[in-house]
């Protein structure tokens, strides 16, 4: 038996590894490169999924059923031939298609998007996901109290007051808490900025 | 009653609450809404807060934890962990080792030492004294002998 210190570590060790290297461990087997697999790409998948389909419990279906290929699949994966996320990408649509034709049966492929020629949705899937995966770092960064408030106030749309009560602090506190965290957020959006400039 | 509004308490609420009038404070929108009407220098936080909001309004609605919690099930049903074929395998039968056929021995030894000196005198009891042991010693001679 791993120990919990051991399944961190291994964990950490597959996230430091690029997609077709995790396939190789998801193909041999490795349920940690499987944890970070998913950790990885769900958001990408379930993006392209909602996007394609617009019903949450079918793209949660059609998510599902992306990852089961992955399972099935990996042990064949050939580095090199195709990006992971391209990859992930057509599985997704075609899974979605699926699923749209079992809403309408008589719909035509040409309705449900062709497959074969979607690079641009997968570049700007894939930048959706960049973004994504950006913000949550930047709001990973903050303090538990901001990242609350803004979670509140921001994403719930809830009212000052009661976030205020939820946070069980005074409404001066959380505008002062939430004044911090915009602070924060925009020197990690500043320096994202110089970042992209610097590409 | 709601004060005057100046550059830095619009400025303070904007930074607060972003540039999205809808969050703002009730009892302070429709102040806030006329200075900003009113004052190029509002029109420039709300600019600036508002690509904060436009950045933040790209966070996709992450996945819920039941459908997180059902890939990590189905993954773990599908990949067999590297770490317990490396573990070694246990044998079904154990092999029985030297002390374990001592350990079995010993009470069977501890038996048959306690037979051969308790028997006759148990016997005698039972069957009732030396004659009845003797008759039996002749009857066995007879046997032996035909």
């Amino acid at each position: 038996m791993m120990t919990a210190y051991q399944s961190s570590s291994e964990i950490e060790r597959m996230s430091l590894l690029d997609d077709d290297a995790l396939m190789v461990e998801i193909g041999n087997g490795s349920q940690f490169a499987g944890h970070v697999f998913i950790e990885r790409h769900l958001s990408y998948v379930l993006h392209v999924c909602r996007k394609k389909l617009g019903r949450e419990a079918e793209a949660e279906e059609a998510a599902q059923d992306v990852f089961a290929s992955v399972w099935k699949n990996a042990g064949h994966w050939q580095a090199g031939q195709a990006k992971v996320t391209t990859w992930l990408y057509r599985v997704a649509s075609n899974r979605c298609i699926d699923i749209l034709r079992r809403r309408k049966p008589d719909i035509a492929l040409d309705d449900a998007g062709d497959p074969a020629d979607d690079t641009v949705d997968i570049e700007r899937a894939q930048q959706t996901t960049d973004q994504n995966r950006l913000i949550r770092q930047a709001l990973g960064r903050l303090s538990q109290d901001q990242q609350r408030a803004i979670e509140l106030v921001y994403y719930r749309e809830m009212a000052q007051r009661e976030a205020a009560e939820m946070m069980n602090i005074s409404l001066p506190a959380l505008e002062s808490v939430l004044r911090r965290a915009r602070q924060k957020l925009h020197n990690e959006l500043a320096g994202y900025r110089v970042q992209l400039q610097m590409v | 009653m709601p004060q005057t509004m100046t550059l830095e308490t619009f400025t303070q609420l904007v930074g607060s609450y972003g540039a999205e009038p809808s969050r703002w404070p009730d009892e302070h929108r429709a102040a806030m809404h006329d200075f900003l009407q009113n004052q190029q220098s509002a029109q420039a936080v709300v600019g600036r807060e508002g690509s904060l909001d436009d950045w933040l309004d790209q966070r996709l609605e992450p996945a819920s934890d039941i459908l997180h919690a059902r890939l990590m099930a189905n993954m773990q049903s599908q990949l067999s962990p590297l770490e317990t074929s490396a573990e070694p395998q246990q044998s079904p039968a154990p092999s029985l080792t030297r002390r374990d056929y001592i350990s079995a021995a010993l009470p069977l030894a501890a038996c048959f030492l306690a037979g051969v000196i308790f028997a006759p005198d148990a016997l005698e009891l039972v069957l009732g004294g030396p004659d009845i042991l003797a008759s039996l010693d002749l009857f066995a001679d007879d046997l032996l002998l035909n």
